[in-house]
């Protein structure tokens, strides 16, 4: 399945290219507006591919303390991924460092890249700097691609990707139900094709299977939890892990590459750079806002209940900053509230998969 | 005095400055007891909380109490009584009828020791040990101290570094944390400038309710006046390693770059102190101070995080090399001084953008190779230190650019821990001067 994506993708992005559109990659959080991208004209692919020995390849530019993800992303560049090889320019920035990590060494590989200056608090003034930041995209863009982003073409983009969240967010419903038609690993296939395939081709295909999830009997059993932390790259087997080998049913998260993506649509200002800002600026969940007490924990304890979740994974990838350093603190926090945690710390290396498993079944028969 | 850094300590100077360093808890539990409230954190912008009555800015680590630290108050009262320089020339001068390097191996093992003890309370605390030393060290430090601390500045570091800003979230556990949001950028971006203004009116306020009184234009503008002042007296130190010669070796840079962390709490005492220093390197620049490299001695440049096992300035002597540590220098030779006319607020919003990151790591790199060219160094260090993000990633690019630009050695040296793999350092930096002759 995951390969059907990627060569998809390719094949998708090879006729854009044909047709003189310009590939603009996102490595990939959230938040980076796909709607400016497309609004200036432009194919936005979010380039979510993790693994193994792409991560090892990394090892060649970065550290082996820098994150699995930003080591993998270098990898599958110097590997010339087809995928990675048709992205025109990168949208980079300040995220976190395994972004800043990856962009200083795009030079060597030809790839020219816009940083996004992101700040880590909240208030009026860095959400004005945010809205100053996408102006400076904007205008990078409309320069690259020629063309200018006018309130047109803005709605356009904003109100196809709300008509996308929303699909997504019905369809992501049905995992409240008990035995439920979906998983968290439908849930990220569906994100990851969003990242690469965009609202045109995936509109449809949620509006076909929301159809048939209609008809679809209950499905899937298992203990439920809830997933927070490092997103999950495509190419990863940790959902496999826990929901095919040890039996979880996640039935929510918080994650870039899954919830994250559409749990919030981008409201209907007559600014949209205001509009932008309040969902990928003010409403981001990303741990590496501060302090996460104001958004982020409250969210997740809100979606746990609200799904019915018995625990939580901790999943982070090791030296994810956004994510790892306060796992002793989210734990505290989480047991207070009778919220049972299980800290996974890992890499994109199968060696410790077997325990990770071991360790993941006991935690879900603790909590049955 | 050539290669010689213990003769670095006869000088009055780094002597006062070193024992106000080492003095640290004294200092603290002395203001504490005078009623000052202490803001923990790294300058700038921290030096502002001079400009507030009664609070005083601290670098956590230098709360550090050393094994040595019971006889640091008489080391203190023999300094002031004019006598532990002649005692420490004496030293010197019958070297050999003491045990071999027991000042400089002293030195090194009990700050390895200390700076060990702190990283295991760090662990005890559970705290996130995937990270660099200099965090590992401070949150140790915060543990030991907390109850000393009123307030903790933190948030510039946190833009080049997600785990900085993080680790000023968990402190904010402890104790109330002002994070000072400063994104990268320079002048011409006016957003940028707002944000700073901004926070720095949020800074000033903080302060103000920490010290119960008005922070005045005319008290900031003697803080920048006297910031002014000590940045020119670093500015004419790097101008003699850019002429060739070193007038301060490795042990003594490192404190002068350990005292303008924090103006070791006293700006006054740290002016005076490296006017002082300057007024008598001029003297002896006039008796002719040694030039290394007509010596053939190399000077090796230390690149990367701001970190350093202290074996290695001992290591570099004795393999009858120098390491220069000069990034404080350059940033002081690059950034123009505080406007001390008109509005304060504006001045220091201008020039924190002026020391702001532009761009990220490579402002660093052009930071390092620029050093290395202008003291036309024979090599660079980089210190490679474990679990930092931000500069340690950065060795394939710096290496790069240095082998095209430069045409000099460069050796990347690991560093998780003071005093760690001793031997295998003092073996590495051996065959790389060694290698360089």
């Amino acid at each position: 399945m995951q390969f059907t994506i990627i060569d998809e993708a390719i094949h998708n992005i090879r006729v854009y290219r044909e047709k003189g559109f310009k590939i603009v990659g996102i490595v990939p959080h959230g938040m980076v507006p796909e709607e400016l991208i497309v609004a200036a004209g432009a194919i936005p692919i979010r380039i979510a591919l993790g693994g193994r020995d792409e991560q090892e390849r990394g090892d060649k530019y970065l550290s082996s303390t820098t994150c699995p993800f930003g080591r993998a992303t270098l990898g599958f560049f110097e590997e010339e991924h087809p995928l990675y090889t048709l992205i025109d320019v990168l949208i980079v920035g300040t995220f976190c460092n395994g972004v800043q990590n990856v962009a200083n060494y795009l030079d060597y590989f030809q790839k020219a890249s816009v940083p996004l200056i992101l700040p880590h608090d909240r208030s009026n003034s860095s959400f004005n700097f945010y809205i100053y930041e996408l102006k400076k995209i904007q205008a990078y863009l409309e320069n690259f691609t020629g063309n200018r982003c006018t309130p047109r073409t803005f709605t356009e983009a904003i109100q196809e990707y709300n008509h996308l969240r929303l699909l997504l967010r019905e369809i992501n419903d049905y995992r409240k139900n008990n035995n439920p038609p979906i998983r968290g690993q439908t849930i990220h296939q569906l994100v990851w094709q969003a990242f690469l395939l965009g609202p045109k081709i995936m509109i449809p295909r949620c509006e076909k299977l929301l159809q048939q999830l209609r008809d679809t009997p209950k499905l899937y059993s298992g203990t439920r939890i809830f997933l927070t932390g490092s997103g999950i790259t495509l190419g990863d087997s940790i959902l496999e892990v826990i929901e095919d080998k040890a039996s979880g049913l996640i039935v929510a998260d918080d994650l870039w590459s899954s919830m994250e993506y559409f749990l919030e649509d981008v409201p209907n200002f007559t600014d949209p750079f205001i509009a932008l800002a309040d969902k990928y600026f003010r409403k981001t969940l990303c741990g590496r806002m501060i302090p996460e007490s104001e958004l982020r924990i409250p969210k997740i304890i809100e979606l746990y209940h609200a799904f019915r979740a018995k625990g939580i994974l901790n999943h982070t990838l090791k030296y994810c900053d956004s994510y790892a350093g306060l796992k002793p603190e989210f734990r505290k926090l989480m047991n207070r509230q009778n919220i049972p945690v299980l800290e996974l710390d890992r890499d994109y290396a199968e060696a410790n998969i077997g325990q990770l498993q071991t360790r993941i079944e006991a935690f879900l028969e603790m909590i049955g | 005095m050539i290669n010689h850094q213990i003769e670095d300590f006869s000088s009055q100077s780094i002597l006062d400055l070193g024992i106000k360093y080492l003095c640290g808890p004294i200092q603290i539990a002395k203001a504490r007891k005078n009623g000052k409230k202490i803001v923990a954190g790294f300058l700038p912008p921290m030096e502002l909380a001079f400009a507030a009555r009664d609070v005083l800015p601290l670098f956590l680590p230098r709360l550090t109490e050393f094994p040595f630290s019971q006889y640091i108050g008489i080391i203190r009262i023999i300094n002031q009584l004019h006598l532990l320089k002649p005692l420490l020339s004496y030293y010197i001068r019958n070297q050999e009828h003491f045990s071999i390097g027991y000042f400089e191996s002293f030195n090194q093992n009990e700050f390895s020791k200390i700076f060990t003890s702190l990283i295991q309370l760090a662990e005890k605390a559970e705290f996130y040990m995937d990270t660099c030393v200099q965090t590992r060290i401070c949150y140790g430090a915060l543990i030991k101290n907390f109850h000393l601390i009123d307030l903790i500045v933190g948030g510039l570091e946190g833009d080049y570094c997600l785990h900085f800003a993080k680790f000023y979230e968990r402190m904010a556990n402890f104790k109330p944390v002002f994070y000072f949001e400063k994104p990268y950028g320079d002048q011409t971006n006016s957003a940028l400038y707002e944000i700073v203004r901004e926070e720095l009116h949020r800074y000033i306020a903080t302060l103000e309710d920490l010290s119960g009184s008005t922070i005045t234009e005319k008290r900031l503008r003697k803080v920048a006046k006297i910031n002014n002042e000590l940045r020119g007296y670093i500015r004419e130190l790097y101008n003699y390693y850019i002429s060739g010669y070193v007038p301060v070796h490795t042990a003594a840079l490192l404190l002068i770059h350990g005292c303008y962390v924090d103006f070791l709490s006293d700006i006054q005492f740290l002016r005076n102190k490296m006017r002082n220093l300057v007024h008598e390197i001029r003297r002896k620049y006039r008796k002719g101070l040694p030039n290394y490299r007509k010596e053939g001695i190399c000077r090796v440049i230390i690149a990367g995080s701001p970190g350093m096992d202290p074996i290695l300035p001992s290591t570099f002597e004795q393999n009858n090399a120098v390491l220069l540590y000069l990034d404080l220098f350059e940033s002081c030779l690059r950034n123009p001084t505080i406007k001390t006319s008109g509005k304060m607020i504006e001045n220091y919003a201008n020039y924190l953008l002026d020391l702001n990151i532009k761009e990220g790591i490579s402002d660093l790199i052009d930071l390092w190779i620029g050093i290395a060219k202008k003291t036309k160094a024979d090599a660079i260090l980089f210190s490679s230190v474990w679990g930092c993000r931000f500069t340690t990633p950065a060795y394939r690019k710096l290496k790069d650019r240095v082998i095209s630009e430069l045409g000099i050695p460069i050796m990347s040296l690991d560093f998780y821990s003071p005093g760690d793999n001793i031997g295998q350092v003092q073996t590495r930096i051996g065959a790389f001067i060694e290698m360089l002759k």
